[in-house]
């Protein structure tokens, strides 16, 4: 038997097996090395502790011993992707930054650090971890004469995708991380609770995909003559100064904010750079006040449109048809029902004007309760959407950003789906063949 | 059209012969066919007959393709042992046939998953050849594993 089979049962362990199989022979010490990857996801972890918050302090440290004597023990040149997931704080400073310090040592591309707490939430803002201000592969020691300076340099010239969760980091290092990162193509930084500015205008930058969640303090957002392909904004729209411009290969947007009103800046302030969009999602807690449906304007590229909205008790979803309807090419159309408080009320289903959505293949609504509102806005496509091939209901509650997440409880459930089938099975037009799959 | 049927010859000797259009699975062998025709026999110096003969069976499957994953799964199921899956997973290699060994990968590693490090090493022929001393320097290094 060769190594390479070794190696891929060896790749089927558990990764806990496949380190203690250092110890079968003197030819299996390091085997395992070639197998691991350096992937800490300690989710199953949290959820115990989720359970029993008293496991935190005892499950931290044992995984925390886990990262640093796996990076202790490694002999490779490069590890390609580090990702680490754990519900960590400031006090785990030094251990953190040594992880930091091992992946620009060892060119790691891919970065992903998520150190929200157990339940998915960043720390409090004083509790957070910082990313540190230097980071660099050769020695800047120089740079530490002066331990008051504030001069940042980061220096990681192998990233490729760097992803920030309930990390704090400064403006200044985002810059400098752009500036030093040359192949950078994914940034994606959430709950970066120092995060004020941010100015991108460089031709010669690779970043294809930004995302910037949950970032309180954020001031302006610049973007400016570079090949960025998708753009991701959560949080508050009204304090921002967005200003996007000359980015002739954006497709795909997602915008959205919680809790405060959207007063239609997304399409007064973006109209030149909607025409050429392929995929919108949005996501406003109160719709109605937020987007003024009536003066939407066209969205002539749009084929997917998400949108996520926060539901009340039995209102009506079939004002939301008039932004399908701004899209004359949409695909597919997903809503999203962010749940507040829903009743039944029994009243009969009501028709709007028809309006054609010739190239509508595909409905999908997540968070149907069972409403008539829920009903009359299946109804509506089904009628209007000649070339409807299928629909997806999804009864399951959807959780709102930056909340613990309330499961809907499984009998409300069942009551959904059981509503679902059976008002929509009846709903379904005859002699057409129309996939109705419910979740 | 007539179907071409190529010879597989296995460590002892053995000739096994199957059709072209299904032996190509076999990255390996579709490399020999493109490069010289293969119109002789084949020899798989590292097979010896069984395993041949239950790689040539999971060839000539005639599974619909959704059917396929649970298909391979049955048949290393039914071949539970350590040593036949062992020989499977290596031959698999060499012909590099990617479904068959991972399927077989993946069984050995389920059943020894759950083994003491004694009963690992006997499963895969291994020889301690370490003091009891370096073992528990090994152990202490990685606590959290054990």
């Amino acid at each position: 038997m060769t190594d390479d089979v070794l190696l891929i049962i060896m790749s089927f362990l558990p990764f806990k097996d496949a380190v203690a199989t250092s110890c079968l022979s003197k030819r299996w010490r390091w085997l395992w090395l070639h197998v691991v990857t350096f992937i800490f996801d300690g989710t199953e972890s949290l959820e115990r502790i989720a359970e029993k918050p008293s496991l935190l302090g005892s499950e931290r440290t044992k995984f925390v011993n886990e990262v640093n004597s796996l990076i202790d023990s490694c002999n490779r040149p490069v590890v390609p992707d580090l990702q680490i997931r754990y519900d960590l704080d400031r006090s785990f400073k030094t251990d953190i930054d040594a992880w930091l310090k091992f992946a620009v040592h060892m060119s790691v591309e891919n970065l992903e650090l998520d150190l929200t707490d157990y339940n998915g939430l960043a720390h409090e803002t004083y509790e957070r971890y910082k990313f540190p201000i230097r980071l660099s592969y050769r020695t800047i020691g120089h740079l530490y004469k002066f331990p008051w300076s504030k001069f940042t340099l980061i220096e990681f010239p192998s990233l490729r995708r760097l992803v920030l969760k309930g990390v704090h980091i400064t403006t200044a290092t985002v810059e400098s991380i752009l500036e030093n990162s040359p192949d950078l193509e994914t940034l994606s930084l959430h709950d970066a609770g120092r995060l004020r500015d941010l100015y991108v205008d460089d031709g010669k930058l690779k970043l294809k995909h930004l995302e910037i969640v949950d970032c309180p303090k954020i001031k302006s957002i610049y973007l400016s003559s570079f090949n960025l392909v998708s753009f991701t904004y959560k949080g508050r729209l009204r304090a921002v100064r967005l200003v996007i411009s000359n980015l002739p290969c954006l497709k795909f947007w997602d915008i959205g904010e919680g809790v405060i009103g959207l007063k239609n800046r997304v399409f007064s302030q973006f109209d030149y750079c909607l025409s050429y969009l392929d995929v919108l999602s949005l996501e406003i807690t109160r719709p109605k006040e937020g987007l003024k449906l009536a003066t939407i304007p066209k969205l002539p590229m749009i084929k997917k449109l998400k949108l996520a909205i926060g539901a009340r008790k039995d209102n009506c979803l079939l004002e939301f048809t008039a932004i399908a309807k701004a899209c004359p090419r949409l695909e597919v159309f997903t809503i999203e029902l962010q749940w507040l408080s829903p009743i039944k009320s029994r009243r009969k289903v009501r028709h709007v004007a028809d309006h054609p959505h010739y190239y509508l293949k595909e409905l999908v609504f997540v968070g149907y309760f069972g409403r008539v509102s829920d009903l009359e806005l299946v109804v509506y496509f089904i009628d209007n959407a000649a070339g409807l091939r299928k629909i997806v209901i999804d009864p399951r509650g959807s959780r709102r950003r930056g909340t613990k997440a309330v499961a809907a409880s499984v009998t409300a459930v069942e009551e959904a789906r059981t509503s679902a089938k059976r008002q929509l099975q009846k709903s379904l037009p005859g002699g057409r063949a129309v996939d109705l799959v419910i979740l | 059209m007539s179907k071409k049927t190529l010879t597989l010859m296995s460590k002892d000797k053995q000739l096994f012969n199957i059709e072209e259009h299904l032996a190509v699975q076999s990255v390996t062998i579709r490399n020999m066919v493109k490069e010289d025709g293969a119109s002789s026999v084949i020899p798989l110096p590292r097979v010896d007959s069984e395993t041949l003969a239950l790689v040539i069976e999971y060839l000539n499957r005639q599974q619909a393709p959704e059917e396929d994953e649970d298909y391979v799964k049955k048949f290393v199921d039914e071949r539970g042992e350590i040593p036949t899956l062992l020989e499977l997973a290596q031959a698999a290699l060499d012909l590099d046939i990617k479904k068959l060994m991972d399927a077989a990968c993946m069984k050995v590693a389920d059943l020894i998953k759950d083994f003491t490090l004694e009963e690992v090493r006997e499963a895969l022929r291994i020889e301690n050849d370490r003091t009891p001393e370096e073992e528990k320097a090994i152990r202490d290094e990685f606590q959290w594993a054990f």
